[in-house]
C-alpha cells in the first residue's frame, strides 16, 4: 500500500513536469506566450504556460 | 496634503454628476496610452485592482494588458493598458503594438470604444503631442492629467475647464497613485462613450492643407475616416513608411510622394511638418491653461542630481547603495530566516512521527521537506532584496542609474535603452528579454537578448546565498558591509561586467552597426508609494512560494525516487549513515551522478554538486532543493541540520578533509553566473529572437556560449585558486 502510494506521488509528479517542459517548448513557438511560467512575478497576464 | 480639487468634465458639460445607462450591455472597450512613465500603469491598476507592475522609469509596460472594472451603472468597462509612446510614430515594436490597437488594426481586433490619454500634469507640453495624435483618431477621448499633486507642488497652475475648452475632450486630474480623481474619470469614460468623436482643433496653413489634400482623400477612400486621415497624412510626412494597418492601400506610396513634394514646393519640410504644427498648437493651449511659476532655486531632484549624476560621485553613490542593498540581504534576513528554518524542522519532525517508517514518511520528510524546505528558507531574501531595489525603482533612482550607465553601454556599443531589459533581468531574465520590445534596432535588441540571461536573477539568490553562508566568514571589510555582502556584490557586479563584454563582442562581431544616441528622461524623486511597493514585493515572494510549490515540489519527488530506487542489497550491522550511503551510491541518482562526476571533477566538484547542477537545468533553485534531497535521504541523523551547516561538515571519503572548499563554493558560484539554466528564458529567446529555426539557433548560442563560459570560468578559478595557494 504504502510502495503504490509512493509510485503515484511520484508518477504524478513526473508528469507535471513533462508537461511543464512540453508547455515551454511549445510557447516558444506561441506568440501568445508570456512571462507566466517563470514565476519571478513580473507579470500577471495568463496565458497557456500558467500552470 | 492638500486635498485634491478635481474639476470634471467634458466639453458639452463641465459638471458631469449622473451617467445615463448605457444602451448596451457589452462591456465598453477602453484602451490606455500615453508618454512613458506617466502612471498609465499605476492609473491601469487602481482601476482594475489588478498588480502589473510599475516603475518610475520609461519602458515597464512593453505589452498589452486587459483588465476590468465595473461602472457606476453596471456595466464592465475593460480596460487595455498599452507600452508608453512618445508620438504614434511607431519607431519601436512596442510603439507598433500601441499605434495598431488604437486604430483597431491588431491582430486580436481589440477596437477601442475610448482611448484614455494619461497626461503629466507636469510635462504637458511633451505630453499633449501624443494627445494631440489621439485626438484626430475619430475615436472618443478622454484626459487623466496626472500626478496633479505634483504639478501642484511645483506651482504650476493648470486651468482646467480651459484646457477641455482648447483640447474639446473631457479632462480630469488625478493622482493614481493615492487613487483620487478615479470616480471621476469612471465617470468621464462612461459618458465619453456616448459623445460624438473629437477632432483635430487647429488648421493647417492653406498651401500646406491643398498640398495634403490628395493625401488625405487617399487614406479616406481607403477606408480611414475623415479625422483618421487627416492625423495619418500627417504622421506619414515624419515617417514614409507602410505601418501594417496601411498595407493594401491603394496609391498611398504615390500621393505620400506626390504629398512631400507639394509641400517641398510650398516652402515646407516635410519631416519637421507635423512637429511644426503641432507644437504651435500646443504653444497656443499652454499658454491659455497654464500658468508656470518664475524659475529660481534649484529644485530638491536637480540637488539630489548633483551628486547622483555628478561624474566622480555619482558612479560612487551607485556603488554604495548597491553594496548596502546586497548586505541588507544578509543582515536583516537571517532572523527571519532561521524561524522559517526552526518552523520547517519543527513540521518535518511532527509529520516523520505521525507517519509509520518507510518509503512513505521518507518520501516526505527527505524529499519534499528536505528538498523544499531548503528553498522555502530564502523567502526573507527574496522579499528584502526586492523590497530595497523596489525602493530605488520607484523613487526614481533607477532612471539615474541608467544615465550614468549609457556611457559605459555606448561604449559597448549597445544602445542605452539597453539598460532597462537588463535591469529587469536581476528579477528575472524573462521579463528583461521581452523589455528589449524598446529597442528599435533589431541588431541591438538581439545584443541585448543575448546577455540579458547574463545579470543575475533571484533564481540564483538561493544558490549565493547558500554557498555564502555556508564558505564565506562574515568579518567586517567596511563600517557596515562584510565580507558576505561584499561576495554577494562581487557576483551581481561579474554578470554585470560579462553582460557588457559579450555585447561589445556581439555588436563587433555578429551584430555590427552604429551606436545610437538615447534620449533619456529623468523623472523627478517621488516617495515610493507604500502600496505599489507592497504589491510588488508581495507579488514576487507569491511567485517565488508558487514556484517552490510546483516545479520544485515536483521535483523534489522525482529526485527523491531516483535516490532511492533501486532498493540496494545492504548488508546487514552496518551503522544507519553507512547504510544510508551506499543505498545513495547505488540509486538511479547515484549512478548518474559518478556517471557525470568526470566532467565535473575538473572544478573541483563532486557527483552530489554534478547531480545537483544536472537536474537544476529546469530552474537553478533546483539545485538548493537537490542538495536538500541528497542530503534528506543520505544521513537522516542529521536531518535537523541546515544545508549549510551538512555542505561545511561533509568530508572526502579519500582524503578525510572537507570535501567542500571555500575556493569550490567561489568556483561554484561563478557558474552559475554565467550558466544559462532556465527552460523559460530559452522558450522566450526563442520567440523574442524571431521564431522558428532562426529563434532556435539564438536560443542555441546564447545557451552554449553560457555554459562554455561558466565551465571555463569555473575550472579558472578552481586551477587558479588552487595555483595561488588556496585549498581546492
Amino acid at each position: 500500500m504504502d510502495t503504490i502510494l509512493v509510485m503515484l506521488i511520484v508518477g504524478i509528479a513526473a508528469a507535471f513536469i513533462a508537461r511543464k517542459l512540453y508547455r515551454t517548448i511549445v510557447s516558444a513557438r506561441s506568440d501568445k506566450a508570456g512571462c507566466s511560467s517563470c514565476g519571478c512575478g513580473e507579470s500577471v497576464e495568463r496565458d497557456p504556460l500558467s500552470l | 496634503m492638500s486635498s485634491l480639487q478635481i474639476p470634471v468634465g467634458s466639453p458639452a458639460d463641465s459638471k458631469v454628476s449622473t451617467i445615463a445607462p448605457a444602451p448596451s450591455a457589452a462591456a465598453l472597450k477602453v484602451a490606455i496610452i500615453g508618454n512613458p512613465n506617466t502612471g498609465k500603469t499605476t492609473l491601469f491598476n487602481a482601476l482594475t485592482g489588478l498588480r502589473q507592475r510599475v516603475g518610475n522609469f520609461a519602458g515597464v509596460t512593453v505589452e498589452r494588458v486587459e483588465g476590468a472594472f465595473r461602472g457606476e451603472d453596471g456595466r464592465m468597462i475593460a480596460l487595455l493598458d498599452l507600452p508608453g509612446s512618445y508620438s504614434l510614430s511607431a519607431g519601436s515594436p512596442d510603439e507598433q503594438i500601441a499605434l495598431q490597437t488604437l486604430v483597431g488594426r491588431d491582430r486580436s481586433h481589440w477596437n477601442p470604444d475610448v482611448i484614455l490619454v494619461v497626461v503629466d500634469a507636469v510635462h504637458l507640453e511633451r505630453n499633449l503631442f501624443l494627445a494631440g495624435q489621439v485626438i484626430e483618431l475619430g475615436v472618443p477621448v478622454v484626459i487623466a492629467l496626472n500626478q496633479f499633486d505634483v504639478a501642484e507642488s511645483e506651482g504650476i497652475r493648470i486651468d482646467v475647464p480651459e484646457l477641455i475648452h482648447e483640447l474639446g475632450v473631457p479632462v480630469v486630474p488625478t493622482v493614481a497613485k493615492r487613487g483620487q480623481g478615479l470616480d471621476a474619470l469612471k465617470s468621464a469614460i462612461a459618458t465619453a462613450a456616448q459623445l460624438p468623436a473629437p477632432e483635430r482643433r487647429f488648421a493647417l496653413p492653406e498651401k500646406a492643407a491643398q498640398a495634403l489634400a490628395p493625401l488625405v482623400d487617399c487614406l479616406n477612400r481607403n477606408g480611414l475616416s475623415a479625422s483618421a486621415s487627416g492625423m495619418e497624412a500627417l504622421r506619414l510626412l515624419g515617417t514614409p513608411k507602410t505601418e501594417p494597418h496601411l498595407v493594401g492601400f491603394k496609391g498611398l506610396n504615390e500621393a505620400v510622394a506626390h504629398a512631400i513634394d507639394s509641400l517641398i514646393e510650398a516652402g515646407y519640410r516635410p519631416n519637421r511638418f507635423e512637429s511644426e504644427v503641432r507644437y504651435a498648437w500646443i504653444a497656443q493651449v499652454i499658454g491659455r491653461s497654464v500658468v508656470r511659476p518664475h524659475v529660481g532655486e534649484p529644485s530638491v531632484s536637480d540637488r539630489i542630481d548633483a551628486i547622483a549624476l555628478h561624474r566622480v560621485w555619482g558612479p560612487v553613490v551607485f556603488l554604495a547603495l548597491m553594496a548596502v542593498v546586497f548586505q541588507s540581504v544578509f543582515t536583516w534576513a537571517t532572523p527571519l530566516m532561521d524561524v522559517i528554518e526552526s518552523i520547517i524542522s519543527v513540521a518535518g519532525r511532527l509529520v516523520g512521527s505521525i507517519l509509520p517508517a518507510g518509503d512513505l514518511r521518507s518520501l516526505v520528510v527527505d524529499g519534499i521537506f528536505a528538498g523544499v524546505g531548503s528553498v522555502l528558507v530564502f523567502l526573507p531574501q527574496i522579499a528584502i532584496l526586492f523590497t530595497v531595489i523596489g525602493i530605488l525603482e520607484h523613487s526614481g533612482y533607477m532612471s539615474r542609474a541608467a544615465f550614468l550607465m549609457d556611457r559605459v553601454m555606448r561604449r559597448v556599443g549597445l544602445h542605452g535603452k539597453s539598460f532597462i531589459p537588463m535591469l529587469s533581468g536581476y528579477a528575472c531574465a524573462v521579463p528583461g528579454i521581452m523589455a528589449t520590445r524598446t529597442i528599435e534596432d533589431p541588431k541591438d535588441r538581439l545584443a541585448t537578448i543575448m546577455v540579458v540571461p547574463l545579470m543575475s536573477c533571484s533564481a540564483r539568490l538561493p544558490v549565493y546565498t547558500l554557498l555564502i553562508g555556508a564558505f564565506v566568514p562574515a568579518v567586517a571589510v567596511i563600517p557596515g558591509v562584510n565580507l558576505q555582502g561584499l561576495t554577494m556584490l562581487i557576483m551581481y557586479l561579474l554578470g554585470t561586467v560579462a553582460a557588457l563584454g559579450i555585447a561589445a563582442l556581439f555588436k563587433r562581431t555578429l551584430l555590427k552597426g552604429p551606436v545610437r544616441p538615447m534620449i533619456l528622461e529623468l523623472p523627478p524623486y517621488r516617495w515610493p508609494s507604500i502600496q505599489s511597493l507592497a504589491v510588488s514585493v508581495v507579488q514576487r515572494c507569491r511567485m517565488f512560494l508558487r514556484r517552490a510549490g510546483t516545479v520544485i515540489l515536483a521535483l523534489s519527488i522525482v529526485l527523491w525516487a531516483l535516490a532511492t530506487y533501486p532498493k540496494a542489497d545492504i548488508p546487514g550491522g552496518a551503522p544507519d549513515a553507512r547504510q544510508a550511503e551506499l543505498q545513495l551510491e547505488n540509486s538511479i541518482l547515484g549512478k548518474i551522478g559518478h556517471g557525470i562526476e568526470p566532467l565535473v571533477r575538473p572544478l573541483g566538484y563532486d557527483w552530489k554538486i554534478g547531480v545537483s547542477i544536472a537536474a537544476s537545468f529546469a530552474a537553478r533553485e533546483v539545485f538548493v532543493s537537490t542538495m536538500g534531497t541528497i542530503y534528506g535521504v543520505a544521513d537522516a541523523s542529521v536531518g535537523d541540520q541546515a544545508l549549510r551547516e551538512q555542505l561545511v561538515a561533509e568530508r572526502n571519503p579519500v582524503t578525510g578533509g572537507p570535501a567542500y572548499t571555500p575556493l569550490v563554493a567561489v568556483g561554484l558560484m561563478v557558474f552559475y553566473v554565467f550558466a544559462l539554466m532556465c527552460m523559460s528564458t530559452i522558450a522566450v529567446t526563442v520567440r523574442e529572437a524571431g521564431g522558428g529555426r532562426i529563434g532556435w539557433s539564438w536560443a542555441a548560442l546564447q545557451f552554449g556560449y553560457m555554459l562554455a563560459l561558466a565551465y571555463v570560468s569555473a575550472w579558472i578559478v578552481y586551477e587558479g585558486g588552487k595555483a595561488l595557494g588556496f585549498p581546492g
